[in-house]
């Protein structure tokens, strides 16, 4: 008889991700609370692949929540909850007004490609603006514009680009900048790339903080050219950890209060990293590499807490936590979204989606539930709530492990680099 | 269900519990004469089934009615694991991806494919023997020495004189073992395990190829996997075979291993005999004379193989050109996928 290997997926608890992809489709995937397998529930854009999406970011609940950077240097921000564009900025014209150095602002008009990219939350100070950064490593503040016509591209909408301008600086002279993040409080941005270290700035005086220092050379006296591929912050409170992956399959992490060179410094696989996130607990990230691996880290002793199994099959290159529930959605070139549980690593389900997918979120909006409630009223809501609980219990039953408790011992406080800054601070 | 137990109840026969099964016989003349004798059985047993079945489909051909329909046997392919990735021909994304990726100039005719073949740096002569042969069969191929360049250099060698996709064979005792197919100028590149090849002088009655351009036939690439790598196959041969050559190039996928043929065909017009011509008279009694003269017209297809033949086994497929490592890998093969003989991925 035909061996049936191919098991049933357990099932998501209801969530809300979106996804962009290499053709320049965003798309959005919904498991609800009756229906535990995720489906494709809309896909917004027309296939064209200058539109490619290489960035994306998302904030909370508002109508223009979500800001995609395109292929083309275009960038717009969107309503995560119907896909309406509101406003499309331009980082090619944020070049052409430059009164920098012409040479510069060329090299951006040519190669106008966003490698990093974060949307202001409504209730910061810089409230409905973009931060962009070009691979060139120009970055720019825009306000978003919320605009009636859309795609217009007359001589006066480049007149009030100068308006929507708020801040811009350069980050590097040369390289190729690969990543940005912006901490929780959006007070702090980092930047790095191929041939950028690490630097940390501050966005509301555009200056430079702190920048990392290269590493040594190795025992061979062989130097390695800096590669950061992927950054982020450790934990919501504090903007001073930062944990680093490098196109030389090593994760650092770095400390900005005590030293330039990283605290902690381990290998992952073979392949060059190209994914990290962090977890809520502030001690754990995840690491996604181009061969297809998928791991948790704790970062307070540098061990692996497991890698995560089903069906990686290529280069894993967005990683997603869900801002509440112990979920980790990844994507990568395989074409396929993943669902993990955060707590024990099985895979919760597999969703293809036809294209090479650059980068996933999870939105918490609750769409589901309006819907949801109009429909049916709040029964759902009170299933949902069971299934989290349940969730939550699997959690604190696994935490009761031996294999997690030997985390919590005096090994700990040893190895632990947070609590030896600390005393110096 | 077992087949015996299948067969058992399709027979109505069952053993009873004191027969003792040829297999517990200790004697081996006497085992061998059992199991002999249960294996004549059960051929008989098949043929007659065959005859009733035939009988049976003869006399509702007659009486005007539709034949039970024949079962089909089961095989590993048609009990595949269920995918969804298998790319569906009313796909519009799909569409739109063929239209945007590395070898839609191909496709559209841009370019007429200019290819690069060279080996690993020390090869022997089964290689060398090998390479001639591709160089017979793909049109506008050029053989370089490998030297001791770096598969970077020769990247960006190939780049530079516009050549449209490398091709590397390695070998290992001797015998080629690996190949390796970069589209250039921006990938991807596709690394196969070579397996089972055998040279055109070794088998038997081969033909020798034209120079006219062949024909290229893609079979069974179904998946989304799969798709990519027949487009990438089809990328190092030119677009406009000449059909008067009538040569044809196939890679046929079967269970994920794509073995690849080369032949020549002819049609002839062949005169029957006349024997072949009777059971239809028998049938057709109305005017068994036409029948005859139209059945010494007939076409018949000749095919002639001329080699090489090898089959090719996909280990991964990487995105961009050759850089093995810091590569980023579309599809790599892990050991962890092989959970199952019918879970196929191309």
């Amino acid at each position: 008889m035909p061996r049936a290997s191919c098991a049933d997926f357990p099932g998501c608890p209801p969530f809300r991700a979106i996804c962009g992809d290499a053709l320049g489709f965003i798309k959005v995937i919904e498991a609800q609370a009756e229906k535990p397998v995720p489906q494709v529930v809309a896909r917004w854009g027309e296939p064209s692949p200058g539109d490619s999406i290489t960035c994306m970011s998302f904030t909370g609940n508002s109508s223009c929540g979500l800001a995609v950077a395109r292929k083309t240097g275009v960038v717009d921000v969107l309503d995560p909850g119907n896909g309406v564009v509101h406003s499309r900025l331009h980082t090619t014209m944020m070049s052409t007004n430059s009164s920098c150095e012409a040479s510069l602002s060329d090299k951006v008009a040519d190669n106008p490609v966003v490698g990093g990219l974060h949307l202001f939350k409504e209730t910061s100070s810089w409230s409905k603006a973009v931060l962009t950064c070009t691979q060139t490593g120009q970055v720019a503040l825009q306000s978003v514009k919320l605009e009636k016509e859309l795609y217009q591209l007359d001589s006066e909408v480049w007149e009030d680009e100068k308006d929507y301008l708020r801040a811009k600086w350069t980050v590097c002279k040369s390289g190729e900048v690969l990543c940005s993040k912006v901490d929780s409080h959006e007070r702090y941005a980092l930047f790095g790339g191929r041939g950028v270290e690490l630097n940390l700035w501050d966005i509301e005086n555009q200056s430079k903080l702190w920048d990392a220092k290269s590493p040594r050379r190795d025992n061979l006296g062989i130097y390695l050219q800096t590669w950061v591929t992927a950054a982020v912050f450790m934990s919501k409170d504090d903007h001073r950890k930062v944990v680093v992956g490098s196109g030389h399959h090593q994760l650092r992490l770095y400390d900005v209060g005590a030293q330039r060179r990283p605290v902690l410094t381990f290998d992952f696989g073979e392949s060059p990293i190209r994914a990290l996130a962090e977890d809520l607990d502030g001690n754990t990230v995840y690491v996604g590499n181009g061969s297809g691996n998928l791991a948790s880290f704790d970062m307070r002793i540098g061990k692996m807490l497991g890698g995560f199994k089903g069906k990686c099959a290529g280069s894993i290159r967005s990683i997603s936590r869900h801002p509440e529930l112990p979920l980790l959605a990844s994507c990568g070139l395989d074409r396929y979204l993943r669902i993990h549980n955060t707590v024990s690593r099985q895979l919760l389900a597999l969703v293809f989606l036809k294209q090479q997918l650059g980068s996933v979120t999870f939105d918490n909006n609750d769409y589901s539930q309006l819907s949801l409630s109009m429909k049916k009223g709040s029964d759902q809501a009170g299933d949902e709530d069971g299934f989290i609980e349940d969730l939550e219990m699997q959690e604190v039953q696994d935490r009761s492990k031996p294999k997690r408790k030997r985390l919590t011992g005096k090994r700990q406080s040893r190895h632990d680099p947070f609590l030896k800054t600390s005393k110096k601070n | 269900m077992g087949k015996r137990k299948r067969l058992e109840e399709e027979d109505g026969h069952k053993p009873l519990a004191g027969d003792i099964l040829p297999s517990q016989i200790k004697n081996k003349q006497k085992r061998s004469e059992a199991s002999a004798k249960v294996k004549l059985e059960k051929k008989k047993a098949k043929k007659q089934r065959i005859e009733s079945r035939n009988k049976a489909e003869k006399q509702a051909f007659e009486l005007g009615e539709i034949p039970l329909p024949r079962k089909i046997p089961r095989t590993i392919e048609n009990t595949r694991e269920v995918d969804e990735t298998i790319a569906q021909p009313d796909d519009d994304e799909l569409h739109a991806d063929d239209g945007a990726d590395e070898f839609s100039a191909h496709f559209r005719r841009e370019h007429t494919p200019k290819l690069l073949i060279t080996a690993c740096q020390k090869c022997f002569s089964r290689t060398r023997k090998f390479i001639r042969e591709l160089l017979n069969i793909i049109p506008n191929a050029h053989y370089y020495k490998r030297g001791s360049y770096t598969l970077k250099q020769i990247v960006k060698y190939a780049k530079n004189r516009e050549f449209t996709s490398l091709i590397v064979v390695h070998e290992n005792q001797r015998e080629p073992n690996d190949l390796l197919i970069v589209s250039l100028p921006e990938g991807p590149t596709a690394h196969f395990r070579l397996s089972n090849l055998v040279l055109s002088k070794e088998i038997k009655n081969h033909g020798r190829a034209t120079r006219h351009l062949p024909e290229l036939i893609l079979n069974n690439f179904t998946t989304r996997l799969g798709h990519r790598i027949g487009r990438l196959l089809a990328s190092i041969f030119p677009q406009d075979p000449n059909f008067h050559g009538r040569r044809a190039v196939t890679f046929h996928n079967q269970r994920d291993f794509i073995f690849f043929r080369h032949h020549r065909y002819i049609f002839e017009s062949k005169e029957l005999k006349e024997q072949s011509s009777k059971p239809l008279s028998k049938t057709d009694a109305v005017a068994p004379k036409k029948k005859l003269t139209a059945a010494k017209q007939a076409v018949i297809a000749r095919l002639q193989e001329c080699g090489p033949r090898f089959t090719l086994k996909l280990t991964s497929l990487q995105n961009g050109t050759f850089n093995s490592k810091y590569g980023e890998y579309e599809w790599i093969h892990k050991p962890d996928m092989d959970t199952s003989r019918r879970r196929f991925f191309l």
